[in-house]
């Protein structure tokens, strides 16, 4: 075995080379700031408005309003899609481009990482890389009582915690541990979250203000390269840590993401910890951050590499987690003593999650028109309808790829579309009041096909297909082929979002090792 | 995030440009500027943990991993055999035309069969069109000793053919081997391509030098090589010389030139990229200078005469979507589909244009695909001349019209060629998309061929073959619009012509010719709806209300009256009898030029229409005033054949004719396509 020296790392094994995962590679993954993008993006997002006005002043004309029902459920979801637009493009001109700090500061961080009956496997790098941190003091925060777990705390040299109860999932794991340690910093990092050696050293100065209460950095998805769920997991999540959590920032209103975030130990301990009865405490953390008025800081710069969700259901699981702690935040947030623009901030990330109701109006409307003949819209022709969408349409998208920096994607989008269900039942399920559980996001995906994880999709895909087959039999009008389109273009979007589901055998892991096997057969 | 649309390092352009030129330009000068790939992401992680020896080896095996998972290549001697096949084939279609000549292809062969300056002389005075595709067809003529309608096309194929193979290198040289042959399949299919390679018109050149500029001008900025720079000047200027809308293309290249001059402006070969750029552009201006005094008087002429542009040239009809003579996004999106797929029946046109949403698709599926830097050229290229094209035609709707940006499409094609086969790395899906691709590209080709559109195609050839299947020495053939003359003097040399005019008009039924009959040649469509037409027709309504109209028929897109000399012979309306006869509204498939109408042997004269149908029972309801029996008027129309002509009354006419006359309104223009035949039913 050959010892190498590794710059960042320090000794690391060719033998642990070869097999080690990406989360080792350097990120894959900058932000795009330069001045003519952010004049170019003013630009588009200004003509963006104008068209906008030009396509809701023909459609909320009263003279377009076909059938009732289809018209309030077009106008509704068209509103609120315009709305969350409209969001968007003000927290992207708001973006906050911050100069790293001169000062190095070094202080005492308790690094704690949360793990959950997690391979050993996926969490050594994590307990390594932040055992390396200057200043440091790693803690690994056992829910899963493992003893593996704690052979490996033993093997690193870091502190092994295993509370004596679990109540509270992730939260409460947490709380128990910022109970047990004093430094004046507290890190937190998911357990498959490998940091940068600069994790510290980027995050720290910033805490020298005293009203700020957290830096929070990307949650970056190092397997996006090797997995497609976790590319297009990744995708979605490139457009928030890019241009949105910089605009947040700008606006004050960065909330902690869980992970890759560094907290004052002072403003944590004021709001009591970490909310242990919601499903995203660290959403509703930062909301009662902001609400004392502490402030909080996003450092654009991937100082963490961590796995995203490699499998359907594992994705299927997070989306539900996030949509519902969300949701169920949107009472709190109405009830808050926040200013304005955070509170519109928080209200604009949390309803998000209703997105779906709007993708599945859109996905019947075709249905009823073929099945039924009914149709939101009269007395309008193809033509004036495409003159009056068509820039407002082709606008959106291109103001969205370029706010995405290209990060954003078909893959992000149609992932989205597919699993639009899940903001259907997340609604349903906080409006009934009914609790959910927390489930830990899988860190290794599966190999298995999971058609259950996107069945919704699948049958809405047998509607639409239904539907263009049935149109197709009985009429050629010009009416019906354009329903038809329609419905073969949603049909499109929501097979190319299932389709990792349904051909699970390709899916490959980010903690892939390269077998001799695999070298010969490359070769 | 763009691992799916780059190649990494070594991939098949490498092996052609082992200076580490082709994935980048080479003025740029430093570090080639590419986007990080699974291979440089690979590299990066031995970087990142090793050194050493032990490195090197580890860096090579995960260089073979990552390498392993790019796009496939395509072999050399597949892709030469593919493409090689595809260009025949492209040939064999462009080849075989199943249609006859219209206005502008007869305007074509009438200029090029006078004497070369005599024939400069007509372009400089007549004409709205540069010299090079007509100095063309003229030795053609001239080699060949014959103005038979292969031959006259001969050009127009060669050059149509010769798309396929370079959109084969274009592709190859800008992405890569596959994409080219993906490009040279869809070029040997593309409907529209095989429809202008059948033309006597310099469309098919246009196309050709339209791609050759975009490959000349991609690899002239990637290489520097002078051999590139020198034939992008060349087929610039070339471009001028045979369209003057391929300025647009020309111009949209220098936007190009003049955005990654500025963008690279700080790179190290960046002067040098600068001087050749202008010198060679220099080059393409002063080849291209003579031909602007020729457009400067051509344009003059046409402005004092009251054509140029106050009005619009012979258009190819509107469609359902309500292209050439109306503005809009439709009419865009009509275009379009012509672009794609060719020219179409209108129901064929109004359910391509219902599919629209598809587009969005595309939008959708470019979301996060950042082009590389030929992506870019060809978009520029593709988009400038079209932005041009819509930006004019608002102000002169008629030029809203996919011929006069004819250039792109091959660009088009490679672009789709590029979106296919670059939207996977899978084998099977490129195949598999490509084929899907490609079997429309076929139908709707087959079906355009076949079922030659309404909205496109002008049946001359038949109805001149059952004109000439009645004319005698003596009669007199009228025509409107004016250049109609051309198509009736190339299939009837002999035959007696003269242009409708009120005063021809009048006299039709009047003559002393020593003719039985005077014939009315008009396509409706061509002739403008203003000014002296109305006049005309209002004279020929007053001729039909005398009635001295024997008969009338219509064929797709011309109207045929026939004047008995002499006599009146229809004193009353009578009421239409017959099934299927020319004044009945037709379906698409009634609208397919029959076999056997072929006319490939009427230039040598009248009497020599093939296919004629002895045999044919006459029509009933005509009283024959001549030696002529009726039957001799269904020359060239096999027995059963619709179309047959049967007497019309006189009123119906005059009321047919005054409403066709007005301009469609796009929504109503499915129905107008019918006008000509459906109206006068009335």
């Amino acid at each position: 075995m050959t010892a190498l020296e590794s710059p960042d790392l320090g000794a690391v094994s060719l033998e642990d080379a070869t097999t080690q995962d990406c989360r080792l590679a350097p990120p894959d993954w900058s932000v795009r700031d330069r001045l003519e993008i952010r004049w170019r993006l003013r630009l588009l997002i200004a003509v963006d408005l104008v068209v906008s006005v030009w396509y809701f002043g023909w459609l909320l004309q009263p003279s377009r309003v076909g059938n009732p029902l289809l018209y309030g459920l077009l106008i509704g979801a068209e509103l609120f899609n315009f709305l969350q637009a409209l969001g968007f493009w003000w927290t992207a001109v708001s973006e906050r481009h911050r100069a790293t700090p001169a000062a190095s500061v070094t202080a005492a961080v308790d690094v704690l990482i949360p793990v959950y009956n997690e391979p050993v496997e996926i969490v050594e790098p994590t307990v390594l890389a932040a055992s390396k941190l200057q200043g440091a003091v790693v803690h690994l925060l056992d829910d899963g009582k493992s003893a593996e777990m704690q052979a490996l705390a033993a093997r690193t040299g870091v502190h092994y915690v295993r509370r004596p109860t679990s109540g509270g999932a992730k939260a409460g794991n947490l709380n128990y541990a910022i109970g047990t340690t004093t430094a004046p910093y507290i890190a937190v990092v998911d357990c498959d979250h490998v940091v940068r050696p600069n994790f510290l050293e980027a995050t720290l100065p910033h805490l020298a203000d005293p009203q700020v209460a957290f830096v929070q950095t990307p949650q970056y998805y190092a397997n996006a390269h090797t997995n497609p769920v976790a590319r297009s997991s990744w995708a979605q999540q490139a457009l928030f840590f890019g241009r949105i959590a910089r605009g947040k920032d700008g606006l004050g209103s960065m909330f902690c993401c869980g992970t890759n975030v560094v907290f004052r130990r002072e403003a944590l301990e004021q709001v009591g910890g970490f909310p242990e009865s919601s499903l995203t405490e660290d959403f509703e953390l930062s909301l009662r951050l902001h609400e004392r008025s502490w402030r909080s800081v996003y450092v654009p710069e991937v100082l963490a590499s961590g796995l995203g969700p490699e499998d359907m259901g594992s994705y299927v699981s997070q989306q539900l987690r996030w949509a519902r702690g969300c949701l169920s935040s949107i009472p709190v947030i109405l009830r808050s003593r926040l200013p304005f623009t955070k509170r519109l901030q928080y209200l604009l990330s949390a309803s998000f999650f209703l997105s779906g109701w709007t993708f599945l109006v859109y996905m019947i409307f075709p249905v009823v028109r073929i099945f039924a003949g009914a149709q939101p819209l009269s007395t309008a022709t193809a033509s004036q309808f495409l003159v009056h969408f068509a820039p407002y349409f082709g606008l959106s998208l291109l103001t969205v790829a370029a706010a995405g920096g290209g990060a954003y994607t078909f893959g992000a989008y149609s992932l989205l579309i597919a699993n639009f269900w899940i903001h259907i039942v997340s609604s349903i399920m906080v409006a009934l009041r009914r609790r959910g559980s927390f489930v830990v996001t899988s860190k290794q995906g599966t190999r298995a096909r999971q058609p259950r994880a996107v069945l919704p999709a699948l049958m809405m895909i047998v509607v639409l297909v239904s539907a263009m087959a049935w149109g197709l039999a009985h009429s050629r009008s010009p009416a019906t082929v354009n329903n038809v389109a329609f419905a073969g273009l949603h049909t499109m979007v929501l097979l190319a979002g299932a389709w990792p589901a349904l051909e699970g055998a390709r899916l490959a892991s980010g903690a892939e090792t390269v077998t001799s096997e695999e070298l010969e057969s490359a070769a | 995030m763009s691992i799916s649309t780059t190649l990494p390092e070594g991939s098949e352009e490498d092996e052609r440009y082992p200076q580490g030129s082709a994935p980048t330009s080479a003025y740029r000068g430093g570090t080639p500027r590419r986007t990080r790939t699974l291979g440089a992401a690979l590299s990066s992680v031995v970087r990142f943990s090793v050194a050493g020896p032990a490195a090197l080896e580890l860096r090579q095996r995960l260089q073979v991993r990552a390498t392993s998972s790019r796009r496939p290549r395509v072999a050399s001697k597949p892709a030469f055999f593919a493409v090689a096949v595809f260009t025949v084939v492209g040939f064999v279609l462009r080849a075989a035309a199943t249609r006859g000549i219209w206005l502008d292809e007869a305007t074509s062969i009438f200029e090029a069969r006078m004497r070369y300056g005599q024939m400069l002389s007509y372009l400089y005075r007549a004409d709205v069109h540069p010299p090079l595709y007509f100095t063309i067809l003229w030795l053609t003529i001239r080699l060949a000793h014959s103005d038979a309608l292969f031959l006259v096309r001969l050009p127009s194929v060669i050059f149509g053919a010769a798309i396929v193979p370079m959109a084969y290198i274009a592709g190859r040289d800008l992405f890569d081997r596959r994409t080219g042959v993906v490009a040279s399949l869809f070029s040997a299919l593309s409907p529209i391509m095989v429809w202008y390679s059948q033309d006597v018109r310099m469309y098919s050149l246009f196309m050709l030098l339209g791609l050759v500029a975009l490959w000349s001008q991609v690899m002239a900025y990637r290489t520097g090589k002078s051999r590139y720079w020198a034939v992008w000047a060349l087929s610039s200027a070339t471009l001028a010389w045979t369209q003057y809308f391929g300025l647009f293309e020309v111009f949209s290249q220098q936007v190009a030139f003049a955005w990654v001059a500025w963008r690279d402006r700080h790179g190290a070969r960046h002067g040098q990229f600068i001087r050749k750029w202008l010198l060679w552009s220099g080059v393409a201006a002063a080849l291209a200078l003579p031909v602007l005094p020729f457009a400067y008087h051509q344009f003059l002429v046409n402005q004092q005469t009251g054509k140029g542009f106050t009005t619009a040239p012979s258009q190819p009809g509107t469609t359902p979507l309500g292209a050439s003579k109306q503005y809009g996004l439709y009419a865009i999106l009509a275009n379009m589909i012509w672009a794609a797929w060719g020219y179409q029946p209108s129901r064929t046109m109004t359910e391509l244009g219902a599919l629209w949403p598809l587009i969005m698709l595309v939008g959708f599926l470019a979301l996060g695909r950042k082009p590389r830097e030929e992506t870019r050229f060809l978009g520029v290229a593709i988009a400038g001349p079209i932005l041009l094209m819509v930006g004019v035609a608002y102000f002169k709707h008629f030029l809203l019209d996919v011929r006069y940006v004819s250039g792109t499409i091959p660009l088009i094609a490679l672009l789709g060629a590029r979106m296919v086969s670059g939207i996977t790395r899978r084998t099977g899906a490129t195949y598999l998309a490509s084929g899907l691709v490609g079997v429309s590209l076929a139908g709707a080709l087959a079906n355009q061929q076949l079922n030659l559109p309404k909205s496109q195609h002008y049946a001359f050839r038949q109805a001149l073959a059952r004109v000439a299947g009645t004319y005698r020495p003596g009669d007199v053939i009228l025509y409107a619009p004016g250049g109609l003359n051309h198509v009736i003097k190339y299939y009837m040399p002999s035959a007696r012509t003269e242009p409708l005019t009120p005063k021809t008009a009048r006299n039709a039924g009047g003559r002393n010719t020593g003719g039985h009959y005077t014939f009315v040649v008009i396509s409706k469509r061509l002739v403008p709806t203003v000014g002296s037409y109305r006049t005309d027709m209002a004279s020929l309504i007053a001729v039909e209300r005398e009635g001295l109209v024997r008969s009338q028929f219509s064929v797709p897109n011309v109207h045929v009256w026939e004047v008995s000399i002499g006599s009146k012979i229809v004193k009353k309306p009578v009421p239409l009898t017959g099934n299927g006869g020319p004044s009945t509204p037709r379906s698409e498939e009634e609208e397919r030029e029959a076999p056997g109408t072929s006319a490939e042997t009427t230039p040598q004269g009248s009497s020599s229409v093939s296919g004629a149908t002895p045999g044919t029972p006459p029509a009933t309801g005509v009283a024959p005033k001549s030696a002529h029996p009726p039957v001799s008027r269904r020359a060239g129309l096999p027995a059963g054949t619709p179309g047959s002509p049967i007497p019309v009354a006189g009123p119906a006419i005059g009321s047919g004719l005054a409403s066709s006359a007005t301009a469609a309104a796009p929504d109503a223009a499915a129905a107008n396509d019918t006008s000509v035949s459906g109206q006068a039913n009335q």
